[in-house]
């Protein structure tokens, strides 16, 4: 049974079909990719499984259950963290604090045992010199690895990454690569939207394409990524706009 | 060991006041007159009130505009089931305490059930606040526009009832205490980080599993609840209460400028707000005169919005980053 299950998935603004009838498995322990050009309806995806929009059409289950039309708060109580594209920090409150939130989970946890989660997710995410810090104080760098971390704090067993190495120098990305495969190597399984092919490449073993919010591809992501389709709406768009 | 206490911001903040309000219950014993204890009664009443509201309007961020519907609550379930059935005042404030924390309730299930945004939450509650006032206007049990009186006619603190003015300092300083510990208890507990992620972000709190709507109603019940027993305690100490006194829009904002100037997410921001600025307000209201309502409520609001723009942490920002280099936090 797959962990997570999408199917016939429809998310429309008024005329614009952002999401069109995706339909896609995750399985327990993968680390799967979803690609596509600007506007490809990735993040909107992410918004809909996660709870923030509930879309018109299709059904969502996790692990066999149906989380469609569930709050945000809910989705993450069942298990499934998510990062925001634009890092949406505590910017008034420290790292730490920040963390601890997360670690919180929504109130089911005691403060002591939340505090002793950050503790352990900051250290695994690299911000240990960082966590006495305020989140706003943080370079972009700091903010996108605290991101993971207060989402890894509510110990999902599934977590979505969006753009998580958007801006950041190649170093940069080869750490958070190194991260990322930890995450799932602690048994979280992980979905990745990137941008980055380099990184793409480095962490998924299978790869979701969409193009105009269709899926137009899926399977093992070095196959995929040579499909002709692939190669004229994603990187023929890339080059265009180059 | 104390210097490790107070290298804690909120337990400095608890420590300096405390110890203040000590200092004034001190102060208080030795006053003279009574017009001056009339004003420190007062101050201590705005200090409990700024410091209950910051735990909705501070800590949780809710733009919880319109508040004193809590107090002029609480002040006629005082006056009323005092006079009308004989209720003790002090089981009173609890029942005051109930029923503004059911009022903030409702509220909390209307604006947040049906999702109103920020400005029409602050719309709404300042509407709430003079719709209130016109039901309690026009509501012949509740006595109309001449309102509520108690006679009192010796001191007993059975019945909440003092003809001497100094007791109901020291009771006003003691709930004053208690509205500081519970602020100082909710900072420091989990429900503190809960309004502080929704506070700084609500949909990042929403995708920590943090349900934001009922973290804010949980903050303005508590809030409104600490208000409508401050309002009971009002109602005995005045002795009087009308409509136009325990709703009056020019008492909310003058009720709100100690927390806001003072530091909407501190503790000794609305304590000393309170105490440096109603006495500058009785001064004020005597300057301008009974008949300059309308401009005073102007120069609140002017105050309050300036207040908001240039100082939006308050005062207490200040002595925030000066205890962190004196205490070397980073």
């Amino acid at each position: 049974m797959s962990l997570l299950s999408l199917e016939h998935v429809t998310q429309r603004f008024g005329g614009l079909t952002a999401v069109d009838r995706v339909s896609l498995e995750v399985g327990a322990g993968e680390i799967v990719g979803v690609i596509g050009p600007n506007g490809s309806g990735k993040t909107t995806l992410f918004a809909t499984v996660s709870g923030f929009l509930e879309p018109q059409e299709g059904e969502i289950r996790f692990e066999g259950r149906s989380i469609r039309g569930l709050k945000p708060s809910r989705i993450s109580a069942l298990g499934i963290a998510r990062t925001f594209q634009v890092v949406q920090p505590f910017a008034g409150l420290t790292v730490f604090d920040n963390v601890v939130a997360g670690a919180l989970r929504g109130g089911r946890e005691t403060l002591d045992d939340a505090r002793r989660v950050a503790g352990e997710v900051i250290a695994q995410c690299g911000l240990a010199p960082e966590r006495g810090k305020f989140a706003g104080a943080l370079p972009i760098v700091g903010r996108k690895r605290l991101e993971i971390a207060r989402a890894l704090a509510t110990r999902p067993r599934l977590i979505l990454l969006d753009e998580v190495m958007a801006g950041l120098r190649p170093a940069e990305v080869d750490q958070a690569i190194e991260l990322v495969r930890a995450i799932r190597a602690s048994g979280v399984t992980v979905v990745v939207v990137e941008h980055l092919m380099r990184a793409v490449m480095a962490l998924a073993e299978r790869l979701y394409v969409l193009h105009h919010g269709a899926l137009i591809a899926q399977g093992d992501a070095r196959e995929v990524i040579q499909r002709p389709e692939v190669v004229e709406a994603y990187f023929g768009e890339r080059a265009t706009h180059a | 060991m104390a210097g490790g206490f107070l290298s804690d911001w909120r337990n400095w903040q608890l420590a300096v006041a405390i110890g203040f309000v000590v200092i004034a219950g001190a102060g208080g014993a030795f006053a003279g007159s009574d017009y001056f204890l009339q004003i420190m009664v007062l101050a201590a009443i705005y200090a409990a009130i700024g410091t209950a509201w910051t735990i909705a309007g501070g800590l949780s961020g809710l733009l919880l505009l319109g508040y004193i519907s809590f107090f002029g609550l609480g002040a006629y379930v005082d006056g009323l089931l005092f006079t009308k059935f004989g209720v003790n005042p002090w089981l009173c404030l609890l029942i005051a305490f109930a029923g503004a924390g059911l009022l903030a309730w409702l509220i909390a299930l209307v604006t947040l059930r049906f999702g109103l945004s920020e400005d029409y939450f602050a719309m709404f509650t300042v509407a709430l606040s003079q719709v209130l006032k016109y039901a309690m206007l026009n509501w012949d049990f509740a006595g109309r526009a001449t309102g509520v009186y108690l006679t009192v006619v010796k001191d007993d603190f059975a019945t909440l009832s003092f003809v001497d003015r100094k007791p109901y300092l020291y009771i006003a300083l003691a709930l004053l205490v208690i509205v500081i510990l519970v602020n100082y208890a909710v900072q420091r507990s989990r429900f503190g980080y809960l309004l502080a992620a929704v506070r700084e972000n609500s949909q990042a709190a929403e995708a920590l599993g943090i349900d934001s709507g009922k973290v804010k109603t949980k903050a303005i019940v508590l809030s409104g609840a600490l208000a409508g027993m401050v309002g009971a305690f009002y109602c005995q100490f005045a002795t009087f209460i009308d409509p136009r006194q325990v709703f009056s829009l020019a008492t909310n904002f003058e009720m709100l400028l100690g927390p806001v100037l003072g530091g909407r997410l501190s503790i000794i921001g609305p304590v000393f707000g309170a105490a440096f600025l109603k006495p500058l307000q009785d001064l004020l209201r005597g300057w301008l005169g009974g008949e300059a309502d309308a401009l005073y409520l102007v120069l609140y609001g002017a105050v309050l919005t300036l207040g908001i723009l240039l100082l939006p942490k308050g005062v207490a920002s200040y002595v925030e980053a000066w205890h962190r280099r004196r205490y070397g936090n980073p």
